[in-house]
């Protein structure tokens, strides 16, 4: 489990998480990093680049 | 068989082809392109046979594959198909040429001819820039004055690829658009992407917009394979809008998200995807 740095809410973190993964917070839909894994933390993911797209 | 991902972020797509790739005894090499250096200039020693780029970044995808293209690796997709779908100019051409329905569209590279070509249209039409997607920066235009705004902002934006612009008849969808994914010569499935209010009139589901599951019929699966023959064999996914007259063909996605999709259709489409990879790396 980890807090979302957006809206608090509750994260559940499975196993097999890697650095680097990105989450989304159930809540509030944020995209979310690992950025540690032991003991979890989580950021904001990086901003959309402009050449980037499906 | 030496296998690679170019990724640039781990996103919940590359976490489950990694993992689809280990249930099927493919272990991936990661090649990360914010770490990546490329020795242009040193031929490598050795170069992965197969890579499956997943680069979130349209310009960093053409010169990783490019690069490993040129030493002898499989890149899916293939460089040049990237070119063709990553641009929207590139793609309208061609697939009008080989006769796929697509909406009428004009390129003009100066505020004045683009505000001819918008004219031609008519109103409501729509702006959007050739590369990029998540349908930022794509603009409906009602009127003239909203054309003339629209095309003013272009102008003074810092990117030389805002003055490129690429106009297109509006075409009034049902509230929805259909993404389809083709694997190889195989449509696997086809989700309906339906507008939320909270998506307004885009239907991209990464923009809130809800998915379910859209059955393949004869008519959808031929126009999908249709289009995909303009390009190399790969792993696209197909935007799709319903008209009076058939399905209209909008653009091919390279590399498709795919994990809202999942679910509605019940296609692992991860599995597909590494199933096909693994079988044409054999041949
Ligand atoms: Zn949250």
């Amino acid at each position: 489990m980890a807090d979302c740095p957006e809206c608090a809410g509750t994260i559940e973190i499975k196993e097999g998480t890697e650095l680097g993964e990105i989450l989304q917070c159930p809540d509030c839909g944020s995209r979310l990093e690992v950025r540690s894994i032991n003991p979890i933390q989580l950021e904001r993911a990086p901003e959309i680049q402009e050449d980037w797209g499906e | 068989m030496v296998c690679a991902l170019i990724y640039t972020i781990l996103t919940p797509e590359n976490k489950l082809l990694i993992e689809e790739g280990k249930k099927q005894g493919l272990e991936f090499e990661r090649i990360n392109d914010n770490q990546a250096i490329l020795q242009l200039t040193q031929q490598p020693t050795t170069v992965p046979e197969t890579i499956l780029q997943r680069s979130s970044s349209f310009t960093r995808t053409l010169y990783l594959t490019h690069y490993f293209e040129t030493h002898g690796s499989w890149v899916v997709n293939t460089f040049f198909s990237q070119q063709v779908c990553g641009d929207k100019a590139y793609c309208s051409t061609l697939l009008a040429k080989a006769g796929v329905p697509t909406p009428r569209t004009f390129l003009a590279f100066s505020q004045e001819s683009a505000m001819k070509a918008i004219d031609n249209l008519g109103y409501p039409c729509v702006i959007k820039p050739t590369i990029g997607s998540w349908a930022r920066l794509v603009h409906r235009i009602n009127d003239r004055d909203a054309a003339e705004a629209v095309l003013e902002c272009r102008e003074v934006m810092g990117s030389a690829w805002q003055q490129i612009y690429y106009v297109q008849e509006h075409i009034n969808k049902p509230g929805r658009d259909i993404r389809a994914f083709v694997v190889g010569d195989e449509v696997i499935c086809a989700i309906y992407r339906i507008s939320t209010e909270k998506s307004g009139w885009v239907t991209n589901t990464g923009r809130g917009g809800k998915a379910e599951n859209c059955p393949l019929t004869d008519e959808l699966e031929e126009i999908c394979l249709k289009a995909v023959g303009i390009l190399d064999e790969g792993i696209y996914g197909i935007d799709i809008m319903e008209t009076d007259a058939g399905y209209v063909v909008h653009e091919i996605n390279h590399t498709t998200e795919f994990r809202n999709s999942i679910a509605p259709t019940g296609v692992n489409i991860a599995e597909k995807m590494i199933s096909w990879i693994k079988q044409k790396s054999k041949q």
